[in-house]
């Protein structure tokens, strides 16, 4: 009973990290299906980045990464996960952590962030999840 | 009926209202910014983006700023992999000139640089990609393939154990760029350009990294002094985003950063 108390509490433990690594083939589906969507952006001039950022959401709680992003740029941040069901969300906030004024996309398992800086500087990336279980992610990052 | 019209356009007002504060999003609390993440993948602006930033006051002479000496030869793989990264910064550099031959050139160095780290097979598809894509001066799709170039060598080096040359090449890439951004607003300072330059915490994430290296990279003279130098770097390029910085403070940013470069381009004593 206790072997089987400390696995549960383990395993609560991974469901709560930041993020956590997402398997192979997740992540593979959920990148593929961010740059999907982000192929929209790029028929508007952006570039795309190659590093992506993946991971596994943890349930009921965004997953943060900051950004370092430049003036007179204009950024798109897409993110998508493979569980069908799951509502995505991505905001981004100030070093201080108020929201900006940026352009949303939400298509359940989709959803981008679009903002031009007026400030170069830190920023906040937060992407969510509405069904209450982790799910693996990726977010892909555009500019131009 | 009048007092009926009002309250029906109170209640949409207030349904209005609601729906909107449903949408807008909640600060972040302090824990959950302690909790956000540095990731070199996200949270580093590539050389792309700072000239494209630049691009857009004025119209800079990007070609001014080409270095058409080759690397000098070196034996240290941490000063290879320093030099790596800045020449894949130049690859960006020649993409923004948008000069096919400075592309190829630059190519060819990187190609050479990754054959003294045994790498040379790693770029082999991509510096084809590169030419085809200077030939046909598709420059957005150059920039995409020498950030691509970059991850496929760091993954190669992490793959030998050899991450540190990784975070080196990363931080010779950085390093690069911010110096052809210094020298183009040093030679052209607007207070409006000085603020695209605002990078805080990059060069504090890099003096950590270096601070993390084993004992026998990290007291290489040229490393040693490149992490002694980061934190002055980082101080002027993190002042408050309404502070831009004077045009004699950028003189004088501009010179560290050629100082820096130059621990590791100059030849081997």
């Amino acid at each position: 009973m206790i072997r089987t108390s400390l696995i549960a509490l383990l395993l609560a433990f991974a469901g709560n990290l930041n993020g956590s690594p997402a398997s192979g083939d997740a992540a593979v589906t959920c990148r593929r299906a961010a740059l999907d969507l982000a192929g929209a952006w790029a028929n508007d001039g952006f570039r795309l980045r190659e590093h992506t950022w993946s991971g596994t959401l943890p349930a009921d709680k965004p997953a943060l990464a900051r950004v370092n992003l430049l003036a007179g740029n204009r950024y798109w941040f897409t993110a998508a996960t493979n569980a069908a069901s799951t509502t995505l969300a991505v905001q981004i906030f100030t070093e201080r952590g108020t929201p900006v004024a940026a352009e949303s996309h939400r298509d359940g398992p989709v959803a981008a962030a679009g903002f031009a800086p007026t400030t170069s500087g830190t920023y906040i990336l937060s992407i969510s999840e509405s069904g209450g279980t982790p799910v693996p992610f990726c977010v892909v990052t555009s500019y131009k | 009926m009048f007092r009926r019209v009002r309250l029906s356009a109170l209640l949409v007002l207030t349904a209005c209202v609601s729906a909107a504060a449903a949408d807008s999003p909640q600060s972040l609390t302090e824990d959950q910014i302690r909790e956000a993440q540095f990731l070199e993948s996200l949270s580093i602006p590539t050389p792309g983006e700072l000239f494209a930033a630049f691009g857009k006051i004025g119209k800079p002479d990007w070609a001014a700023f080409f270095r058409k000496q080759p690397p000098a030869p070196h034996t240290s793989r941490p000063l290879i992999a320093l030099n790596l990264g800045a020449r894949i910064a130049d690859g960006f550099l020649a993409a923004e000139a948008q000069d096919r031959q400075q592309a190829k050139n630059v190519s060819t160095e990187i190609k050479l640089l990754a054959k003294s780290l045994g790498l040379e097979q790693e770029f082999m598809v991509r510096s084809n990609s590169i030419a085809g894509f200077a030939d046909s001066r598709r420059w957005d799709a150059l920039d995409e393939e020498l950030e691509a170039v970059q991850a496929e060598l760091a993954a190669a080096m992490a793959g030998r154990r050899d991450a540190e040359l990784a975070t080196l090449m990363s931080l010779g890439c950085w390093l690069r760029a911010v110096d052809v951004a210094g020298a183009q607003l040093a030679a052209n300072y607007t207070p409006q350009a000085a603020r695209i330059l605002r990078q805080p915490a990059v060069a504090e994430s890099f003096a950590a990294r270096l601070d993390a290296l084993p004992a026998k990279i990290k007291t290489l003279p040229a490393v040693a002094e490149l992490q002694k130098r980061l934190p002055a770097l980082g101080a002027t390029l993190s002042l408050p985003a309404e502070t831009p910085p004077s045009a004699e403070a950028v003189n004088g940013m501009h010179t560290l950063i050629s100082g820096m470069i130059s621990l590791f381009v100059a030849p081997e004593k």
